[in-house]
């Protein structure tokens, strides 16, 4: 019985797969505007370990985009887009692997849920293998609504000042919850994405200072995730909790139970070479 | 913990990918009802059109897709909206304000406080050395001294916390207790008139939270929008003052009154969108002071709802087009250009005679004002693949204006096909 099992899902397999695919990989940041994300936001060593998966390690692309914008806009989702559409177009890729970090799990997944809002998006899914979405923040940040924060006065003025981009509010929770039920797919109770998408869930933060771990990815970018980890409960990589990491899509794996020697990634370390998260990354593709 | 993924799933998605074509295949046409729309189910009766330019560039070709969807995951179509709870609130304090001290009310140790500069372009960022805090029973301690966690402007940054340059945090030590305290900056002086700082404070380990929602997550102009909010937590309850107000994506602002009953607060608005079409969305701000177990407790909370012109409608019309791929041409009546989008989850039923999820379909294409149709239809191989049987039905039926991003139509059950 387990052999039929295993020869019907091989079939399938073989059958859905093209005869040749031409494995690629995307590196999709997160909040922010980036000009050169793989060196300002991911460290080259993390992609150049990532890609060596690949069996030709020339077909992966770092994506540039401005996601300080709300996520369907030009500048984020087409963006996005265009980067994607280019390499399953310009250089074959047809089994693509998209790795987001943070926000851009949610730009990620506003292509996957409405592929009639550009012509391209159709394309785009059709070549995608599966998302590993490295800590996304599904269902928003109390962080974010925190910064959103105050009297109609203070967040007029936060808007016109720009600190508070587009993205940041949008990741507000109960922001996020409604674009969930409306314009996104793959949370509790809403049909599910077209596609894969894999959560890769950050539960703690760890800063003693006494401790080489809590230097990986930096030590002065934990600190600070110390004390916002204050505004979360208890399962959190101190940006998002748990629950947000894991609200859409399915959970591939929770950090303390994969990453080397049991450490928890912090939201800046799961992006960054620590504890072996490259390498299963890189064993993924 | 799984570190391989099902190559199963694998396989299904990429059997289920494939793209609709609009055009339908030749069949006699089969007049279909819409069924009637259930309590949270809604939908436009006059038309308003859009105002000004489009939320985004809204391009005018056709598109449709569809996909499989596993029979066995039930889909939630309540659509019950998100209610929001807060153990925080904000003040905006002048730069004299802070100066003299600020109360913080806190009704459980361990609270978070967070202070920033409304305009971190004229305030210059917050020393932590120069913060005071008096505590309920009036000793006066640095940061250093009240505080078991403290994270400086530069520490914040460098974390990636999209806070306001020169934003401060710190967490009050517990044995400090709860109860009013005053946190100043005593070396501070200049504008004393606008507001200078925010003052946040989330007092964490309080049970006490305000509740707030919206009746529905989607309204359209003309409808009368519904909040309710509740304090909650404590044994012995009371509220001296509760305010709100609603603002739009455009910026304009409407207050509201909170009445209670059972319970709860309640307050109604008729809804204006009339406004130039804004990325974004509608929010309800309350503010809520009162006591719980004798102790004063502040509370702050925002909701966020969809709210649209009502710019196109289903006109009534319905016709199944192919029986092969159950596409169904939609009649719409717009009041004014766009590209619309109508999408909907596919049911069929199973031999024991189960409603069960088949597949997701969508379909966009402009219209002009006036007249215009759209058809929905499913990938035929998932179809048949699926093994479900007539009646179909077409359920979680959406008309979206993708111009204005407004939600037009929403009907949990929208017609059957047999």
């Amino acid at each position: 019985m387990k052999r039929l099992t295993f020869a019907l899902i091989l079939g399938l397999l073989l059958s859905a797969l093209p005869a040749s695919a031409v494995t690629g990989v995307a590196f999709v940041h997160g909040t922010g505007n980036q000009t050169d994300a793989l060196n300002d936001y991911w460290k080259s060593e993390f992609v150049n370990s990532v890609r060596q998966g690949l069996p030709d390690q020339s077909k992966y692309t770092v994506i540039n985009c401005k996601f300080e914008e709300y996520m369907w806009t030009s500048d984020a989702a087409g963006c996005l887009a265009t980067a994607l559409h280019n390499i399953i177009t310009t250089q074959g890729v047809d089994d693509l692997v998209v790795i987001t970090h943070s926000n851009g799990g949610n730009v990620m997944r506003w292509i996957l849920s409405n592929p009639t809002w550009d012509s391209r998006y159709p394309t785009i899914i059709n070549n995608i293998r599966w998302v590993n979405a490295l800590a996304p923040s599904s269902a928003g940040t109390p962080l974010a609504n925190a910064v959103i924060s105050g009297t109609v006065f203070e967040a007029a003025l936060g808007w016109l000042l720009g600190y508070a981009n587009d993205a940041v509010r949008m990741q507000q929770t109960d922001w996020m919850a409604y674009y969930n039920s409306t314009w996104l797919y793959g949370t509790s109770g809403r049909p599910a994405l077209p596609k894969g998408f894999w959560n890769v869930v950050g539960t703690d933060v760890e800063t003693a200072i006494w401790d080489g771990d809590s230097y990986c990815g930096g030590y002065t970018l934990n600190v600070g995730l110390e004390v916002t980890q204050a505004w979360l409960n208890s399962c959190s990589d101190g940006f998002l909790e748990c629950s947000s990491q894991s609200a859409a899509g399915s959970v591939w794996f929770n950090d303390v139970n994969v990453m080397a020697g049991g450490e928890p990634l912090s939201h800046n370390q799961s992006r960054r070479k620590c504890f072996g998260l490259d390498t299963v990354l890189r064993n993924d593709l | 913990m799984r570190l391989t993924k099902s190559p199963l799933l694998r396989a299904v998605a990429a059997f289920a990918m494939v793209a609709v074509v609009s055009a339908p295949a030749a069949m006699a046409q089969q007049p279909l009802n819409f069924l009637p729309q259930s309590d949270n189910d809604f939908g436009a009766t006059a038309l308003v059109p859009s105002m000004g330019q489009k939320a985004r560039a809204v391009p005018r070709d056709a598109a449709a897709m569809s996909w499989a969807l596993e029979a066995d995951k039930a889909l939630d179509l309540s659509y019950a909206p998100h209610v929001g709870t807060s153990k925080q609130y904000f003040v905006d304090v002048t730069v004299d304000d802070l100066a003299k001290g600020v109360p913080v009310f806190t009704h459980a140790p361990g609270a978070l406080i967070r202070i920033n500069p409304v305009d971190p372009a004229k305030m210059a960022a917050i020393d932590p050395s120069a913060v005071r805090i008096v505590t309920a029973d009036k000793r006066t301690l640095t940061t250093a001294e009240a505080a078991d966690q403290l994270a400086s402007p530069a520490q914040l940054k460098a974390a990636g916390a999209p806070f306001a340059p020169g934003t401060l945090a710190f967490r009050l030590r517990a044995e400090l207790g709860a109860g009013t305290f005053h946190v100043s900056i005593p070396a501070l002086s200049g504008d004393t008139k606008e507001p200078g700082y925010v003052v946040h404070v989330f007092d964490r380990n309080s049970p006490v939270t305000l509740s707030l929602g919206a009746d529905r997550t989607d309204y359209l102009h003309g409808e009368t929008l519904g909040f309710t909010a509740r304090l909650a937590g404590a044994d012995k309850l009371s509220v001296a003052a509760i305010d709100g107000f609603v603002t739009s994506p455009a910026g304009r602002a409407w207050p509201v009154t909170f009445t209670a009953g059972n319970g709860a607060f309640h307050a109604t608005l008729p809804l204006d969108a009339v406004e130039a079409p804004t990325p974004g969305l509608w929010e309800v701000h309350v503010a809520i002071q009162g006591e719980a177990d004798g102790v004063a407790v502040r509370r702050f909370e925002r909701v966020a709802f969809g709210a649209a012109l009502p710019t196109a409608r289903f006109d009534g019309s319905a016709e199944l087009v192919s029986k092969g791929r159950m596409a169904v041409r939609f009649g719409i009546e717009a009041a004014s250009p766009s590209r619309f989008e109508v999408r909907g989850v596919l049911y069929g039923t199973a031999r024991n005679g189960a409603i069960l999820p088949v597949a997701v379909g969508h379909s966009a294409t402009w219209i002009e004002a006036g007249r215009g149709e759209i058809v929905l239809g499913f990938d035929a191989k998932t179809l048949t693949e699926s093994g479900l049987r007539a009646p179909f039905e077409i359920r979680d039926l959406r008309l979206m204006d993708q111009g204005t991003m407004g939600l037009l139509h929403r009907q949990a059950r929208g017609l059957v096909i047999d």
